[in-house]
C-alpha cells in the first residue's frame, strides 16, 4: 500500500519537468533585453528595440530623418515607423545600412517609402551572400536555419542570444539577399563625412563580422552606431552556420577604432543601447581586449604545437571578462572562435600526422565496435552514456552506430536525446538551436514524429483536442497559470485518488499539496501524444532519482483525457511507470 | 627529356590493382619508391632550350629559373631561392648568351622564386616586374604563427631527414641548399595591376596576366611570338597543392582553376612550369593546361555537391575522385597535392572548421575521450592490446588513433604508445608516394624518437 501511494505521488510529479539548467535560466532571463521600447538615446536620437530582431534608430535633423538599419522585415519595420511617427512627421532623408545581413536590411522598403532618401552602404554590400553564391553553396541556408532555430516550435526556441525568437512571415531566409536592397550611395573610402538634414555623420568602414561593415559616428551628439561589430554578448567570431574566415584581428581593431571616437552613447547592432558614458567605454574596452586575448592566447598555443582540440582547453576567457554579462556566450562561443583562428590561419590540418588521413566513417565505426567487443556492446555503451547524462560521449558513439547501420531508427533516436541533453546545458543560443533542430531532424528520419503525423478523419476533433491537451498541461503544470488553463476545464471528473472532482479542486491540490506547491515553473516534456476523437493520450517523461536507492531513474506517466463536444476536459485518468534502466533487459530506450 | 607519359600511369594502375591501404596515395613500399624515383627525373639538373631564345634551368634549386634572350639583353623569369644556386644557374645560362640582364619577372612571391635575384644583378639594375599585390603570397596570414608554420614546413619538405629517408619534395628535389635562402631578394620596381600588361624588353614582346591561384599575387608570362607560356606555380607535374599541410590560409581553388583555364586559352607551343620539366609538345601543352583546370574544377564541384548534400569533410574526402580520363595523366599524379586534402581545404575555406554535425560542436577534451575509449575497450590493458594488434595487422591508421588515446592515460604505457606511433608512421611513410605526407610522417616519427616533441607527447 505504501508503495502504491509512492507511485501515485510520483506520477503527478512527473508532469513537472526536470528543473531548468542554469544555462536555460540565464538564456531565458536574457529575453528581457529584447523587450519593446523606444529609447531616447540623445535629444534627437531614438532607438526602437524589440520590434524587430535588431534595434532600428532614427536621428532627427532640421528638415528630415536619418534611419540607421531597418530590421528584419517590413512588418516589424512598420511597427517601428508607427512609433517613430508618434515623435516626428519629418520625411526620411537618408538610410544607412551598417552591413548587408538581411536582419538589418529587410525593413528598407518601409523607410524608403517615407520620402526619397539617400541609401548609404559600403560598395561591397552583401559580400557574404555574394561569396556563397559564387561558391555555389546552398548548405549555408540549411545550417543558418538550424542555428537560428527557425524550424523549432516556440517552446524549444528561447531566443537567439542577441535577438528575440521571431518567425518572419517570409520564412527562414534571414541571411538571404533582399532584391529590393539597392543603395544609392556607396562608401568606398575608409572614412567619409556626410551631411543630411543638417546632421553631420562619419561613416567608417571596418571589417569584422562581415567584410561589408561600417559604423556610424554622430560626433555632434557623441553617439556611435556600431553595427554588428558590437553587441552585448561574446561576439560571433565564428558562425556555426559556416562562413569564410572572419578576420578576428580586424574585428578587435574595429572595436578599438570605435573606442578612439570616445563616444558617450553606444547603439549596438543587436541588444539595447548603452547610454551611460562610463559603461560605454568599459564595454568597448573589455570587448576589444577580450577578443585580442583569445586571439593571442590561441596563437601562443598554436606555436606550442597544440591542436584545436587541445587549444579549446588552453584558451579560457579570464574571469574579469567572462563575468561580464555583455561578454557571456549568448550568441558567440569562445571555443568556436579558437577553432576558427586556427582554421583561418593554418587551414584544416591540426598538425598531428594521425589526422592527415582519416578512416572512412564506416571503417572507423567497425573498429570502434570491435574495440567495444561487438556492435551490441557499442550500442549498450551508447545507451548507458545516455542514462548517465553523458550526452557528448553518447552522441559520439551514436554516430558510429549510425555509420554501421544508416537505416536503423534506434541510434538516431538515441542521438536525438543526447543532442537535447547537450542543448539544455549550453548557453549559446546558436548552438542550442542547432542541437535541437538536428534532434528534430533525426526524430523525423527515424519515423518518430507520430504525434505530428497522427491522421485525423475529417470533421472529428482529434487534432483540436490534442492541441488543447498539450496547451492545458503546459499552462497548468509548467507555467502554473491557472487562469489561462481554466478555459479548457469542463466537468473534470478526476480519477486521481487524492484530487477531488472539478477544476477548482485540481488547482487547490496543486497549490496546497507539499508535493507540488513549490515546484518551479518549467517546460513539460511530452513524449508520445495521440488523439482519437474525444480521447487524448499524453505520455510525459521526467528523470528522477529512485526513491529506494537514489540511482538514476525515469518516470513515465500516461494521461488520458476525455474531451466534451465543446473541446473542454470532461474526464482525466493517470497511469505511471517508474523505471531504473541500468539493469534493463530491453536494449531499447524508453522512447 | 620528358618522362614517357605512360610510365608513371602504369605504376599507379598496378599499385591500385595491388590494393591501396586507405588513402589515395598509399601503395606497396616498393612501388612508392619506384614512383618517387621516377618523379626525380622531373628535376634533374639541366638547362633545357625550349625555343630559339628561351632557356629553362631545372634542378638548380627547388624551382625553375628561365632566361629569355633579346636583342641587347636577357630577361630572367624567377630567380630561385638564394644567390648561390641562382649564380650557378646564371653560369649555365651564360653558355647560351652573355648579354646583360635587362629585366627580372617574379611570377609570385614564394621564397623559392625570388630569393636569388641579386645574383642576376651584378652588372646593372634591371627592372623587376611583379603584380601590384606582390607579397600577399600567404593570403595575409598572420606572421605570429610563423613558429609553428616553420616547424610544419620542415616536416612537409623533410628538411631534417637523414639522407637515407629522403626522396623528394613532390615537385622539387630533396636536399636543396637553403643556407642563403632569401639573401638575394630585391624588391620589385614595377608592379602590375593591369591584366594583360604588354611590354617590349630587349626587343622581346611580353605579356603579363594576373593569375591568382597557389598565391593571390601570381602572374603568368606569355610570349606572343614564340608562343611560350611561363605558368609560375599554378602548373607543375603533379596534382596541385591546393592545400599545403605546413599550414596555409585558404587558397582560392576556383580562382586557381580559372587561372589555369585562362592559360589554356592561349594554346601555348611550350609550357614552362614553376617547378618540374617544361612541356615542349604543343598538343600536350594545351591539353595539359585544360585537363589541369578541369581536374581542379572537378574536385571543387564534387566537394561543393557533397557539402550541399549535408556531408562533412570526413565523408567527402573519401568520395571525391578525379574523373577517369584525368586521374592517370602524368601531370596529375598526387606527388605534391592530394585530392582528399584539397576537399578538406575547400570545406574549411568556404565554411570554416565546423563540419555541420552537432556531435562535433563541442567534442570531448582529449584526455576525457581517452578515458572513455579505455572504458569502452574494457580497460587500459585491453586498449593497449588492441593498439598492438592494429599495428601487427598492418592497420596503421587505427594504430595511430589508439596510440593517441593511450598517451593521455595515466595508467597507460606511454613509451609503448610512442613506439607504436613511430612504427605506424614509418609504415605509412614507406607506402606513401605523396612526398609531403611521406616527409611529414617520417619527420614526425624522428621528432618523437628524439624526444623533441615532449611538449605534446609526454
Amino acid at each position: 500500500m505504501k508503495r502504491r501511494l509512492m507511485t501515485l505521488a510520483l506520477s503527478l510529479a512527473a508532469v513537472i519537468a526536470t528543473a531548468e539548467t542554469p544555462e536555460t535560466a540565464l538564456l531565458k532571463k536574457r529575453t528581457a533585453e529584447f523587450r519593446k521600447d523606444v529609447i531616447q538615446v540623445a535629444d534627437n536620437v531614438y532607438t526602437a528595440t524589440g520590434y524587430s530582431v535588431q534595434p532600428v534608430s532614427m536621428i532627427i535633423g532640421n528638415d528630415g530623418l536619418v534611419i540607421v538599419d531597418t530590421g528584419l522585415d517590413t512588418i516589424s519595420a512598420q511597427a517601428v515607423l508607427a512609433e517613430f511617427r508618434k515623435i516626428t512627421d519629418l520625411p526620411v532623408k537618408a538610410i544607412i545600412l551598417t552591413h548587408g545581413h538581411g536582419d538589418h536590411t529587410g525593413g528598407l522598403p518601409v523607410f524608403a517609402a517615407e520620402g526619397s532618401p539617400d541609401i548609404w552602404a559600403r560598395d561591397n554590400l552583401g559580400d557574404e551572400n555574394h561569396a556563397f553564391e559564387h561558391a555555389g553553396l546552398t548548405i549555408n541556408k540549411k545550417r543558418g536555419a538550424r542555428q537560428g532555430g527557425f524550424l523549432l516550435p516556440p517552446e524549444k526556441r528561447i531566443n537567439n542570444g542577441v535577438a528575440q525568437a521571431y518567425y518572419p512571415k517570409r520564412g527562414g531566409a534571414v541571411f538571404s539577399k533582399d532584391e529590393s536592397l539597392k543603395p544609392t550611395h556607396q562608401l568606398s573610402e575608409k572614412r567619409k563625412t556626410i551631411e543630411v538634414a543638417g546632421i553631420q555623420l562619419d561613416l567608417v568602414a571596418f571589417n569584422g563580422e562581415t567584410k561589408d561593415a561600417l559604423y556610424v559616428w554622430y560626433s555632434g551628439k557623441r553617439v556611435l552606431f556600431s553595427g554588428d561589430n558590437f553587441y552585448k554578448s561574446w561576439p560571433n567570431l565564428y558562425a556555426i552556420r559556416g562562413s569564410a574566415y572572419r578576420d578576428v584581428q580586424s574585428w578587435a581593431n574595429a572595436v578599438d577604432q570605435m573606442l578612439q571616437e570616445n563616444p558617450d552613447k553606444l547603439v549596438p547592432g543587436h541588444t539595447r543601447p548603452i547610454t551611460e558614458k562610463a559603461l560605454v567605454i568599459e564595454m568597448l574596452t573589455n570587448y576589444r581586449d577580450a577578443i585580442r586575448f583569445v586571439f593571442n592566447k590561441t596563437i601562443e598555443g598554436m606555436n606550442l604545437g597544440m591542436t584545436p582540440d587541445e587549444l579549446v582547453d588552453y584558451v579560457k576567457l579570464p574571469a574579469k571578462y567572462a563575468a561580464k554579462d555583455y561578454l557571456k556566450e549568448y550568441y558567440g562561443n569562445v571555443e568556436w572562435a579558437v577553432r576558427s583562428v586556427f582554421a583561418g590561419t593554418l587551414g584544416w590540418f591540426d598538425g598531428n600526422p594521425t589526422t592527415l588521413f582519416s578512416l572512412p566513417l564506416k571503417g572507423e565505426a567497425e573498429r570502434m565496435a570491435a574495440l567495444a567487443g561487438g556492435k551490441d556492446q557499442l550500442e549498450a555503451a551508447a545507451f548507458q552514456s545516455l542514462e548517465n547524462s553523458d550526452y557528448q560521449w553518447a552522441a559520439q558513439l551514436c554516430d558510429h552506430l549510425i555509420a554501421l547501420d544508416p537505416a536503423a531508427a534506434q541510434p538516431k533516436l538515441m542521438k536525438a536525446e543526447a543532442l537535447e541533453g547537450l542543448a539544455e546545458n549550453l548557453l549559446t543560443a546558436t548552438g542550442r538551436n542547432y542541437y535541437l533542430t538536428c534532434a528534430q531532424e533525426l526524430r523525423k528520419e527515424a519515423g518518430a514524429e507520430r504525434n505530428v503525423e497522427m491522421p485525423a478523419s475529417a470533421g472529428d476533433r482529434s487534432e483540436a483536442n490534442k492541441a488543447a491537451a498539450l496547451d492545458f498541461f503546459q499552462l497548468i503544470l509548467g507555467d502554473r497559470n491557472y487562469e489561462a488553463a481554466r478555459k479548457y476545464a469542463g466537468e473534470y471528473i478526476q480519477h486521481d485518488p487524492r484530487i477531488g472532482d472539478g477544476y477548482e479542486a485540481l488547482v487547490e491540490a496543486l497549490e496546497t499539496n507539499p508535493l507540488w506547491k513549490d515546484r518551479p515553473k518549467s517546460t513539460v516534456q511530452f513524449k508520445n501524444v495521440a488523439a482519437d476523437g474525444d480521447l487524448v493520450y499524453l505520455q510525459t517523461h521526467k528523470k528522477i532519482k529512485a526513491h529506494d536507492d537514489g540511482s538514476p531513474a525515469h518516470l513515465v506517466v500516461m494521461h488520458l483525457f476525455r474531451f466534451d463536444d465543446e473541446g473542454k476536459i470532461a474526464e482525466h485518468w493517470t497511469l505511471s511507470q517508474m523505471a531504473k534502466l541500468k539493469d534493463s533487459v530491453s536494449k531499447h530506450p524508453l522512447f | 627529356m620528358k618522362i614517357s607519359s605512360g610510365a608513371i600511369s602504369l605504376l599507379v594502375i598496378s599499385a591500385l590493382a595491388a590494393g591501396t591501404v586507405f588513402g589515395g596515395t598509399q601503395v606497396d613500399p616498393e612501388t612508392a619508391l619506384t614512383m618517387l624515383n621516377a618523379q626525380n627525373r622531373q628535376f634533374e639538373q639541366k638547362v633545357v632550350k625550349v625555343a630559339d631564345n628561351v632557356f629553362v634551368a631545372v634542378g638548380f634549386h627547388g624551382a625553375n629559373t628561365s632566361m629569355i634572350v633579346g636583342d641587347d639583353g636577357v630577361i630572367i623569369v624567377d630567380t630561385l631561392k638564394g644567390p648561390g644556386s641562382a649564380a650557378k644557374a646564371l653560369q649555365a645560362f651564360r653558355a647560351y648568351s652573355d648579354k646583360p640582364v635587362k629585366a627580372i619577372i617574379y611570377t609570385h612571391s614564394h621564397g623559392d622564386h625570388i630569393g636569388g635575384a641579386a645574383a642576376f644583378m651584378e652588372n646593372g639594375t634591371p627592372d623587376i616586374y611583379a603584380t601590384a599585390g606582390f607579397g600577399s603570397a600567404e593570403g595575409g596570414i598572420n606572421k605570429d604563427v610563423n613558429p609553428v608554420k616553420g616547424k610544419r614546413n620542415v616536416r612537409q619538405f623533410g628538411r631534417k631527414l637523414p639522407a637515407e629517408q629522403q626522396t623528394n619534395r613532390g615537385v622539387a628535389p630533396a636536399g636543396t641548399d637553403d643556407t642563403d635562402g632569401g639573401k638575394g631578394f630585391v624588391a620589385p620596381t614595377i608592379r602590375i595591376s593591369e591584366d594583360g600588361y604588354k611590354t617590349v624588353i630587349a626587343g622581346v614582346e611580353l605579356e603579363l596576366y594576373l593569375s591568382p591561384g597557389e598565391t593571390d599575387d601570381a602572374l603568368f608570362v606569355w610570349m606572343p611570338n614564340e608562343k611560350v607560356l611561363f605558368a609560375g606555380d599554378n602548373f607543375y607535374h603533379s596534382f596541385p597543392n591546393l592545400y599545403a599541410i605546413r599550414g596555409t590560409a585558404y587558397r582560392d581553388v576556383l580562382n586557381w582553376s580559372d587561372s589555369v583555364a585562362k592559360m589554356a586559352a592561349f594554346k601555348p607551343q611550350v609550357l614552362v612550369p614553376g617547378h618540374t620539366m617544361p612541356i615542349l609538345d604543343p598538343a600536350t601543352a594545351a591539353t595539359a593546361l585544360q585537363n589541369y583546370s578541369d581536374a581542379i574544377r572537378s574536385v571543387y564541384d564534387q566537394t561543393v555537391k557533397g557539402i550541399n548534400a549535408g556531408k562533412g569533410p570526413d565523408q567527402i574526402a573519401h568520395e571525391v575522385e578525379l574523373p577517369a580520363h584525368l586521374k592517370d595523366q602524368p601531370y596529375l599524379i598526387e606527388f605534391y597535392g592530394t585530392v582528399p586534402h584539397a576537399v578538406r581545404a575547400i570545406y574549411a575555406g568556404l565554411l570554416g572548421w565546423y563540419d555541420g554535425n552537432p556531435t562535433t560542436l563541442n567534442p570531448l577534451e582529449p584526455k576525457l575521450k581517452a578515458r572513455k575509449m579505455a572504458d569502452l575497450a574494457g580497460g587500459t590493458q585491453q586498449l593497449t592490446k588492441q593498439m598492438n594488434a592494429a599495428l601487427e595487422n598492418g592497420d596503421y591508421q587505427w594504430a595511430l588513433e589508439l596510440s593517441d588515446q593511450l598517451k593521455w592515460l595515466d595508467a597507460g604505457d606511454r613509451q609503448l604508445a610512442r613506439r607504436v606511433k613511430i612504427e605506424a608512421l614509418r609504415a605509412l611513410a614507406a607506402r606513401e608516394y605523396n612526398a609531403p605526407n611521406r616527409n611529414y610522417y617520417l619527420s614526425y616519427a624522428n621528432e618523437l624518437e628524439s624526444g623533441q616533441l615532449s611538449e605534446v607527447w609526454f
